[in-house]
C-alpha cells in the first residue's frame, strides 16, 4: 500500500513544487518508486522542475479529469531527466499548461471523487510505494480532498506574519480531518534566524512536528527552478536537509 | 684586563664584563686559591670561567682547583699555543653557558607571563564574559587594566562608524570617572574630543588613530622618547586638567589578530610601586594588556551577538488570533463538503486498515 503525501500551504509561493521535486528525488534515490502529481490546475508548474517540456505531454490530469484518458495515459517517467541516476523511478502526473483549459477547469470545476478514484489507480498501476501530491495553495474543495486522503500531510510555511494565521487554520483543518500524520517545514528562513529556535518556537505554537527548517539558499535562487537541487549539489548543506525531510517521511 | 691580586680582580670582575679569567695562584693580598673560593661563592661571578695558571710544583693542588670549580689549568711556564687552545675551549663552553643561561631566563619570563594569563588575565576574561551589561563590561575591563599595570588612568574608546566615540575614562589622581551612562558634558573626557573620525584622520600620526585602524600596540614614553607621534590628544588631556602624562599605552581592542578592531584601550602613567613616580610600561605589562583587550573585545562580541540574537528570535514572534482561527476554521469544517469528506476519509482508512 502507497503512502499518500500532500505537500500543501496556505498561501502561494512558499517554495512547495521545490520542495516535492526535491523529496521526490530523495525518495526514488532510496529506491522507491514515487508519483508526483501537480493538482495546482491553476498554476502549475513542477514539470518544468523535471524538464518535462509542454510539447511532450499528450494528456495531462485536466484530460483525465474530463474522461479523456485513462491517468495512466497522464502519467510521465522522469527518472532520466532528475540530473542523477537514482535506483528508484519518478513519474508526473502534470496539469494542463493551456490557459484556455485551466479557465475552463477553474468555471466548471471537476469531479473530486473522479480524482480519488484516479489516485487510487494510479498506484497501482505503477506500484507506486509513495505518491506525492503538489496541491494548490489555499482550503478549496480539491486542495482538502488531498489532505483527506493523505497519510501524511507535509505543511510548508515561511517565517513570515503572513502565513502564521494561515497555517493555523490549515493545521486544525487537518486535525479535523483526521490526518494520521501532520508535518510542518518552515521554507526560506532567513540566514539571521537560528534554526533550532526557529524549530522549537514554531513545533511549540502549533503544537506539532517540525520536520525540518530550510534556510534560504541562493544557490537555490540561482538555479531557478531550472532542475532538481538536491541532484544538482549532492553534496549541499541544503541537500541534507531534504534528505532528512525525505527521510521523516520514509519513517513511519 | 690585568689584575696585580685577587682583590683587584673581584673587584674588576664585579665592575665590567668579565668573559674569562686567567688566575694566577702565588699573589700579594689575595691567593688564588682564594679568589677562586670568592669567584664561585658570588651569585654574579660564579658563571664566569677561570683557568688556573699552576706551576710544576704547584700540581698537587691542581685538584683542588678543579674541584673548586676552576675551568681548566695550565702548567707555568705556558705554551702560547696550548695558552690559545685552552682560551678558546673555555670561551666557547662560557658561550654556551650563556645561551643557556638566557634561554633559561627566556623560560622564567614565559612561566611568568603564563601565571599573570592563568592566575591574572584569564580570570577576569570569565568575569567579563559573563558580564550581562555593556557599560560594566566596559567599566570592568578599563577598571582591571589600570590594575594590571598599576596605571594612573584610562580611556576605552568604541569604533562606531569610522568613528572612535570615548565611552569610559578613569584617573586615579584625578579621581574622576566618566562614562557612557553618566549625564555628564562631553568636556568631561578631560580635552580629549568626544568623537574621533577615522576618515577624515587619514594618514595621521595619532596613535589612538592608529591603533584602531592599523591594529598597532604603540607604547610610548612621552617624555625620554615621544618620537613622531602626534601626542596633541594628550597634550590636550593635560592643559585642560593641569595633568602630566609621563608613559602611554594604545591598544587595539579586538578579539584576534585576524578580527576587526572594535576600540581602543589607552592606559596613561605607569606608576611605580614603591614609590609611586611615572614610569614607562614595561614590555610584560603591554602583553598581558593585549590580552586583556582581546578577552575584552570577545566579551563584548559574545555579548552584543547575544543581544543581537534576542532580537531576532524576538522577530520570531508568531501571534495568532485564537478568535479568528475558529471562525475560520468553523467556516471550513461545518459545510456538507467538508463532512461528507471527513466520512468518506474515514472509511476510507478503516478500509486500507
Amino acid at each position: 500500500m502507497a503512502d499518500i503525501v500532500s505537500i500543501h500551504s496556505f498561501r502561494g509561493g512558499t517554495g512547495k513544487s521545490n520542495t516535492t521535486a526535491n523529496i521526490a528525488a530523495m525518495l526514488a534515490a532510496s529506491g522507491h518508486r514515487v508519483g508526483v502529481i501537480d493538482t495546482d490546475i491553476q498554476s502549475p508548474g513542477i514539470h518544468v522542475l523535471f524538464a518535462l517540456d509542454p510539447s511532450e505531454v499528450t494528456y495531462s490530469l485536466n484530460d483525465f479529469l474530463w474522461e479523456r484518458c485513462s491517468i495512466r495515459d497522464a502519467a510521465y517517467d522522469v527518472t532520466g531527466r532528475l540530473g542523477q541516476p537514482v535506483s528508484g523511478e519518478v513519474h508526473l502526473i502534470p496539469s494542463s499548461l493551456r490557459t484556455g483549459e485551466i479557465t475552463r477547469i477553474l468555471r466548471d470545476g471537476y469531479d473530486v471523487s473522479l480524482l480519488n478514484d484516479g489516485l487510487q489507480t494510479l498506484i497501482s498501476e505503477l506500484s507506486l510505494d509513495y505518491l506525492l501530491i503538489d496541491t494548490h495553495p489555499g482550503l478549496n474543495e480539491e486542495t482538502l480532498l488531498s489532505i483527506a486522503i493523505s497519510d501524511t500531510l507535509v505543511l510548508l510555511m515561511r517565517p513570515d506574519h503572513q502565513d502564521y494565521q494561515g497555517t493555523s487554520v490549515t493545521v486544525e483543518v487537518a486535525r479535523s480531518l483526521e490526518v494520521p500524520r501532520l508535518l510542518l517545514v518552515v521554507n526560506n528562513t532567513p540566514a539571521a534566524f537560528d534554526v533550532a529556535e526557529v524549530e522549537a518556537r514554531v513545533s511549540q505554537t502549533y503544537q506539532c512536528e517540525v520536520a525540518a527548517v530550510i534556510q534560504h539558499c541562493e544557490e537555490l535562487m540561482t538555479l531557478a527552478s531550472a532542475g532538481v537541487f538536491s541532484m544538482r549539489y549532492p553534496g549541499h548543506m541544503l541537500t541534507e536537509t531534504y534528505r532528512r525531510l525525505a527521510a521523516r517521511i520514509e519513517n513511519r | 684586563m690585568v689584575a696585580h691580586h685577587g682583590k683587584q680582580a673581584l673587584e674588576i670582575a664585579a665592575a665590567k664584563e668579565i668573559d674569562l679569567v686567567l688566575l694566577d695562584v702565588m699573589m700579594p693580598v689575595m691567593d688564588g686559591y682564594e679568589t677562586l673560593a670568592r669567584f664561585k661563592a658570588s651569585e654574579e661571578l660564579r658563571h664566569i670561567p677561570i683557568i688556573m695558571l699552576t706551576s710544576l710544583d704547584e700540581q698537587g693542588s691542581l685538584a683542588t682547583c678543579i674541584e673548586a670549580g676552576a675551568e681548566d689549568h695550565l702548567p707555568k711556564p705556558f705554551d702560547p699555543v696550548l695558552l690559545r687552545a685552552r682560551l678558546s675551549g673555555s670561551l666557547e663552553r662560557k658561550r654556551s653557558r650563556d645561551r643557556e643561561r638566557e634561554y633559561l631566563a627566556q623560560i622564567v619570563a614565559e612561566k611568568r607571563r603564563a601565571d599573570d594569563l592563568i592566575h591574572g588575565v584569564i580570570p577576569i576574561g570569565v568575569a567579563l564574559a559573563g558580564e550581562r551589561n555593556e557599560a560594566r563590561i566596559l567599566a570592568r575591563t578599563l577598571i582591571e587594566a589600570r590594575r594590571f599595570c598599576g596605571a594612573d588612568g584610562g580611556m576605552l574608546q568604541l569604533l562606531e562608524n569610522d568613528e572612535l566615540i570615548v565611552v569610559q575614562m578613569q584617573c586615579e589622581s584625578m579621581q574622576q570617572s566618566v562614562s557612557p551612562t553618566a549625564t555628564r558634558p562631553p568636556s568631561a573626557s578631560g580635552g580629549v574630543p568626544q568623537r574621533v573620525n577615522l576618515k577624515d584622520e587619514g594618514k595621521s600620526r595619532r596613535p589612538e588613530v592608529m591603533a584602531a585602524s592599523q591594529g598597532l600596540t604603540i607604547n610610548i614614553d612621552v617624555v625620554s622618547d615621544p618620537a613622531d607621534y602626534d601626542l596633541s590628544a594628550v597634550r590636550a588631556f593635560d592643559q585642560s586638567n593641569a595633568y602630566r602624562t609621563r608613559s602611554i599605552v594604545f591598544v587595539p581592542l579586538r578579539a584576534s589578530a585576524e578580527s576587526d578592531v572594535s576600540g581602543v584601550l589607552q592606559l596613561w602613567n605607569a606608576t611605580r610601586p614603591t614609590d609611586g613616580a611615572a614610569i614607562p610600561f614595561t614590555t610584560t605589562s603591554v602583553e598581558m594588556l593585549q590580552s586583556l583587550s582581546s578577552l575584552a573585545a570577545a566579551a563584548l562580541q559574545a555579548y552584543r551577538r547575544e543581544r543581537e540574537l534576542r532580537h531576532r528570535i524576538r522577530r520570531l514572534e508568531i501571534k495568532i488570533d485564537e478568535r479568528e482561527r475558529g471562525t475560520e476554521v468553523a467556516q471550513i469544517t461545518e459545510t456538507d463538503y467538508f463532512k461528507r469528506l471527513r466520512k468518506q476519509a474515514r472509511e476510507l482508512r478503516k478500509r486500507s486498515s
